[in-house]
């Protein structure tokens, strides 16, 4: 399972593909772990006070989790509305960023109007 | 995990719920925190009582006092810890099953004697906890993931039989639906007398007819409908109020309403009943009554014995 996973990833960044990723409103957010269950690769976790956390770098715009939310708080960025991507602490990095993979954050904070700071 | 101090605060547990991945319980118990905290109730005042399957986990999930009981008889346990000290308050979680199924004649009982509790009935229409069988609020015909074959028997609705029953708060709210929940066991809880909410919930592993679809596309709230009234202001209204609420209970439908259905605050409560006859009732209730002083009975049963002979 952990060499899937590290394979995906590995592929994922390899491909050096321009990914749109997800917003989650944590504030509508019921804790039902259905997103964290349907993730193909764990991109998405159950932070301290139980509600949905993206982490960030992992994510590579299946929109499973879209589908799958009950209570409709999770959206590809390019259609969420503008309050919860100016929240904080919704979203989270697996590692500090580095080189391509940082310009590439700062390039979809820019692109996508996301003025939210990560836990 | 959450500190002692955070959970005091938003009644949320120290344990995690371990319901399945999109379960509609989830969106219940944020819904029943967050409307806990809102009134700013202290959590050793506050009793959550659950019956058996699923929806009988809520205690474990909330901070406050709470009760797991036997199978159907969570309403007996509400009503005597209820009455032993009425300072408390008392939340009944549990299912269609649990409610409707086995402990249906409690369910009834409750609405002849309007004790002051809130009834949360999670309303999925299956047995979700022993691998989804048909449930009391089945309709007939339909038939769900785990049933070999259609339902053969009629359903009972929730929200009439407590109409029939003399409830004098009749909701129903629907799980997926947080903010509105909300403000609907907020009014609940505020309501003297016996209330009841019946909550619609898909089971996302065993209900495959009433999802979370079906419900999106169907459901209108009643307090978008112009002049709906569900509050009885003269003892004349209450006919009326009653067929009103009946025409807009259907279940199911092209349209499922959600919104308080009927209110009635002129029906005296069973405390206020019991007050006629006990009038120390309040004062002194039977939880505020010692037993003991100094490690020894107040009351002696061979004094008694001893009166009683001579």
């Amino acid at each position: 399972m952990c060499f899937v996973y590290n394979t995906v990833i590995i592929l994922a960044h390899a491909e050096k593909k321009e990914y749109q990723k997800v917003v989650v409103d944590q504030d509508i957010c019921i804790s039902c772990g259905a997103c964290v269950a349907v993730c193909p690769v764990q991109a998405l976790e159950l932070d301290e006070n139980a509600k949905a956390r993206l982490i960030w770098d992992v994510c590579i715009d299946d929109f499973a989790c879209v589908k799958v939310c009950p209570v409709n708080c999770i959206w590809p960025t390019s259609q969420a509305p503008p309050e919860p991507k100016a929240k904080s602490k919704w979203y989270r990095f697996n590692a500090p960023l580095e080189g391509e993979l940082k310009s590439a954050y700062e390039a979809w904070k820019q692109k996508y109007n996301v003025t939210g700071a990560p836990a | 995990m959450l500190s002692l101090m955070q959970a005091l605060k938003t009644f949320r547990g120290l344990k995690n719920p371990d319901w399945c991945p999109g379960c509609g319980d989830y969106g219940i118990l944020s819904a029943l925190t967050m409307a806990l905290s809102e009134l700013k109730l202290d959590p050793s005042k506050v009793a959550i009582i659950g019956g058996i399957g699923c929806s009988g986990k809520t205690p474990h999930y909330v901070f406050a006092n709470g009760v797991h009981t036997l199978h159907g008889r969570a309403i007996p346990y509400a009503m005597g810890i209820r009455l032993a000290n009425p300072e408390l308050t008392v939340v009944v979680t549990g299912g269609d099953g649990d409610l409707l199924g086995i402990g249906v004649g409690h369910f009834v009982s409750l609405g002849r004697r309007n004790i002051d509790l809130t009834i949360l009935v999670f309303n999925n229409q299956v047995y979700g906890l022993t691998k989804g069988q048909a449930s009391p609020t089945l309709p007939r015909n339909v038939k769900t993931k785990a049933l070999p074959k259609p339902n053969l028997q009629e359903a009972i609705d929730p929200v009439r039989l407590a109409l029939a029953s003399g409830y004098t708060f009749v909701a129903r709210g629907f799980a997926y639906d947080v903010p509105h929940l909300k403000e609907l066991i907020k009014k609940a809880i505020l309501h003297k007398g016996s209330a009841v909410i019946d909550i619609l919930q898909p089971c996302p592993t065993y209900n495959d007819v009433y999802t979370k679809e079906y419900y999106a596309s169907r459901i209108v709230k009643l307090e978008t409908l112009g002049n709906w009234d569900p509050v009885v202001k003269k003892p004349e209204e209450v006919e009326e109020k009653i067929m009103n609420a009946w025409e807009k209970s259907t279940f199911p439908g092209d349209k499922i309403y959600i919104g308080v259905f009927y209110q009635n605050e002129l029906v005296p409560t069973y405390e206020e009943r019991l007050l006629s006859r006990i009038p120390s009732y309040l004062k002194f209730p039977p939880a505020k009554i010692p037993v003991s002083i100094d490690g020894r009975p107040v009351f002696s049963v061979s004094h008694i014995v001893s009166q009683r002979l001579m």
